[in-house]
Formats: C-alpha cells, structure tokens, sequence
C-alpha cells in the first residue's frame, strides 16, 4: 500500500511535464464516499490559500483581486515522489481541458 | 451511530490542527498529520490521522522529530510517539472539532498525563497536592 503523508504534501511545488511551475499545493478537497473519504482534487496558488483560511476581504489590505485557484483533479497529479508532485498533463493542456 | 459528516472537506482547514474528542466528548489531542493512500485507478482516499508529538515534531523537520522520538524513548513515556485513528472511527466533523468512536482511556493518547501523574505528581508530598476529596 503506497501512503503519502498529507501535511509534508503542502506547499510542495507541482510541476507540470514541460518543468513548468504550476504552483504550491495550499488545499486539498475530499468527500466523504461509503466508508472513505476520498481526494478529489488539489487547489495550488495563493488564490487556494486565501480561501482555506478564508480571507474573501484581500482588496481592503491592497491584495490583488485574483482568478480562482488553479484546480488539478486527482487523476491529473502524479503522486509517485511526493516531494515532487508532477501534472499528468501540460498547463496549456490543464487551461483547454477547463475550458 | 450515524456519522455526520459534511458533504465536502478542505482536508487542511477542517481536519488537520483540529480539536479530537472521544465518544464522551472528552478532549484527546489534535489531528497533527493523515496520511493518504494511494491507489491504483481510484482516486487517494484518507486512510489514518495521526496524533502525537512525533507527528508534530515530523512537520517542522526531521531532526526535530528525531529528537522527540529519542527525548521520548529516554524518559520512558511511549515508544512511537503517535496514535493512528483508522478513517473508520471518524465519527462527527464540526467546525470546532472531530469526534471519534473510540474511548479515550483505550487509547495511547494521555500517555504524557499517565507518564506526569506516576513519575511525577505521585512523589510530591501528599500536603503540597492541595486538599482532595
């Protein structure tokens, strides 16, 4: 059984296949299904940490008003070395598949 | 007993750091790591917490923990330093807290107060513990 501890899992850089800096991964979105609570996927980038702690008032400390957090569904995230989480996928592949 | 559990979790911000109770809502520590498993074609899926002072002493490095776990190992208190709750036992998650389906007198997590009540309460003379009854 191949485990990944969660907590040394935050704020690891994820590159995608080109070396390309995704982000960090600042949040983790799981649902509770049958018995398991299962991962369904990553948020990286400041936008992700924003909502964990729940700061939705940025712009009156001078924060920049910004997109949504980048989304990586857990199929699309190779966890194989967790010190260096990989996309399955380019970024511009990522951006297309979202649409 | 049914769980209640939200439809949807953000693992950092509801589960890690939070407040643990037993089924007696006594209060046993905090989630201090999870551990996921990974498996093949299927999404990750919780597999433990983890609670202890090794598990805290892992996320600010590894030579902290190494020092815990030997400070720990020295005075005698418990050897592995963490406690693993199987998903399974997770019984209620609120914003405050984490309610498990285990007991907490079964469980390794007040190794620390039974480690200070026999090694060191148990020697201060009966008159300076203050009245009892």
């Amino acid at each position: 059984m191949k485990t990944v501890r969660f907590e040394l899992l935050l704020g690891r850089v994820v590159r995608d296949p080109d070396g390309k800096k995704a982000g960090r991964i600042l949040a983790v979105r799981a649902e509770p299904e049958g018995e398991d609570c299962v991962v369904r996927e990553y948020l990286l980038g400041a936008a992700a940490l924003r909502a964990r702690l729940g700061l939705t008032a940025g712009r009156l400390f001078g924060w920049p008003a910004r997109r949504e957090p980048l989304c990586i569904p857990w199929d699309l995230l190779d966890l194989g070395d967790p010190e260096k989480p990989r996309l399955r996928c380019t970024l511009a592949e990522l951006e297309r598949k979202k649409g | 007993m049914k769980k209640k559990l939200p439809d949807e979790l953000e693992l950092a911000r509801d589960l890690l750091d939070k407040q643990v109770v037993d089924r007696d809502e006594t209060k046993m520590g905090r989630v201090d790591g999870l551990v996921l498993e990974l498996r093949e074609g299927k999404p990750p899926r919780v597999d433990h917490l983890e609670m202890g002072s090794s598990v805290l002493a892992r996320r600010l490095g590894p030579r902290i923990e190494r020092w815990v776990s030997a400070f720990r190992q020295r005075i005698g208190v418990q050897k592995a330093g963490r406690y693993r709750v199987p998903w399974e036992k997770v019984q209620e998650i609120v914003p405050y807290q984490v309610k498990l389906d285990v007991k907490v007198d079964e469980t390794p997590a007040f190794a620390w107060e039974h480690w200070l009540r026999d090694h060191v309460i148990a020697h201060i003379p009966r008159g300076l513990k203050g009245k009892t009854d």
